[in-house]
């Protein structure tokens, strides 16, 4: 083949495929109150979101799932979720990963997500939500997926750790950072809602 | 796509074929590519480059594949062109077939007198495309959102409505409009629909 000065073009062939776009149905809405849950963590340790909201505290959810590249991208090639938990847990901040994945679907059960804790030595508590039920309450389509609840009890921000969609480099800008330091200071939310992005979380039918 | 090129030479975006619309369990609704994927990237050469050289292009392509679960891979691409005189250039059939498929499957840029009308006031898209079947509007991340683009996104006949978020109404509706129409053919359109207000 040859290439001459007017050969302007090059193929790149490549199976892809995509990360999750803009659209998504039903998320629960900042500025409204987030959905109360109860759910037991892998150690059996009862988490009620009321208790939370009565206390006042800055709580943070993760939608989690132990096999997904996005979730290995924060929580084991970096230390994105327990970095932030480290340090605004100094500050009162409660951080909580959530686990929607219905019984036999990729990084579903006790014992994996037990196992994941340790191997990716999470500090927070992995709550296990199979039902699906909080998931599609706040309407959580990826993992990761970010919420931030106010000492108020109502969304403060829902959506994307960061501005990095790709499952290996960080981003720029965190917008649970952001909204967490806003949040703390008793500022509005600047960026409140962006588009998550991840693996898809995985429901039952 | 990482590029590695000889000095001069610069590679530009990649053009992606037009997704499709893809809802999995748990209303979870997103916009694929699936099977063979091709996607053109403009080279720009330099002027200078001498005839009687070998140029070697190199990329390196990372990408992630999700089907029930999502699967990273990753590879190397390299190739080596000799650089001849536009008068001894061959024509590389196999490339310009390939060329020509991948832009058949690029959405295209509406045409004069533009196939699709819209109407969008108070937070309202209307799209309408004479004569379709079937209407599925795909908005990119930068376009103004949706309020439910699951129920709305998509529409039987002619005519598709959409709620805009009342807070977008200073962004511009971009993305792929697919228009099916009778026998199966399926047109891409690219959508660009200025903002209701001045941003």
């Amino acid at each position: 083949m040859s290439l001459t000065r007017t050969y302007r073009q090059a193929v790149a062939a490549a199976l892809v495929l995509f990360c999750f776009a803009p659209g998504l149905a039903r998320a629960a809405a900042v500025g409204e109150p987030a959905p109360d849950f109860t759910l037991t963590d892998t150690d059996g340790k009862v988490h009620a979101l009321a208790d939370l909201v009565g206390a006042q505290r800055v709580v943070v959810l993760e939608w989690f799932n132990p096999d997904c590249p996005f979730i290995l991208k924060h929580h084991q090639h970096h230390r994105t979720m327990d970095d932030l938990a480290a340090r605004y847990g100094e500050q009162g901040v409660i951080w909580l990963a959530i686990n929607s994945a219905a019984a036999g679907k990729q990084g579903a059960g006790l014992e994996r997500n037990q196992k994941a804790r340790q191997e990716y030595k999470m500090s927070m508590p992995v709550l296990l939500d199979e039902s699906g039920a909080v998931g599609k309450a706040y309407g959580a389509k990826t993992t990761p997926h970010m919420f931030v609840i106010a000492p108020d009890g109502t969304i403060a921000y829902a959506g994307a750790i960061d501005d990095d969609r790709s499952p290996s480099t960080l981003g720029k800008t965190n917008y649970v950072a952001d909204a967490l330091d806003a949040v703390l200071a008793g500022k509005p939310v600047a960026v409140e809602d962006t588009p998550a992005y991840g693996c898809s979380v995985k429901y039952g039918p | 796509l990482v590029w590695e090129l000889p000095a001069g030479f610069a590679a530009g975006e990649p053009v992606w074929p037009a997704p499709h619309r893809h809802v999995a369990a748990g209303e979870i609704l997103d916009h694929v590519l699936d099977g063979e994927v091709v996607a053109v990237v403009p080279l720009t050469v330099p002027a200078e480059v001498a005839a009687g050289v070998d140029v070697t292009l190199r990329c390196r392509v990372e990408w992630l594949i999700c089907h029930d679960v999502c699967v990273p891979g990753r590879s190397e691409a390299a190739r080596t062109f000799a650089v001849v005189p536009p008068e001894q250039a061959g024509e590389d059939r196999d490339g310009a077939r390939i060329l020509a498929a991948a832009r058949a499957r690029q959405p295209r840029p509406l045409p004069a007198p533009s196939p699709v009308r819209w109407r969008r006031n108070d937070n309202i898209l209307v799209l309408e495309a004479p004569g379709a079947r079937r209407l599925v509007l795909m908005p990119q991340r930068d376009s103004a959102r949706a309020v439910d683009l699951l129920r709305q996104g998509e529409a039987d006949g002619d005519r598709l409505r959409l709620d805009l978020r009342p807070e977008d109404a200073g962004r511009p509706v971009a993305g792929v409009l697919a228009v099916h129409a009778a026998g199966d053919v399926v047109t891409h359109w690219q959508l660009d629909i200025p903002s209701e207000e001045p941003p």
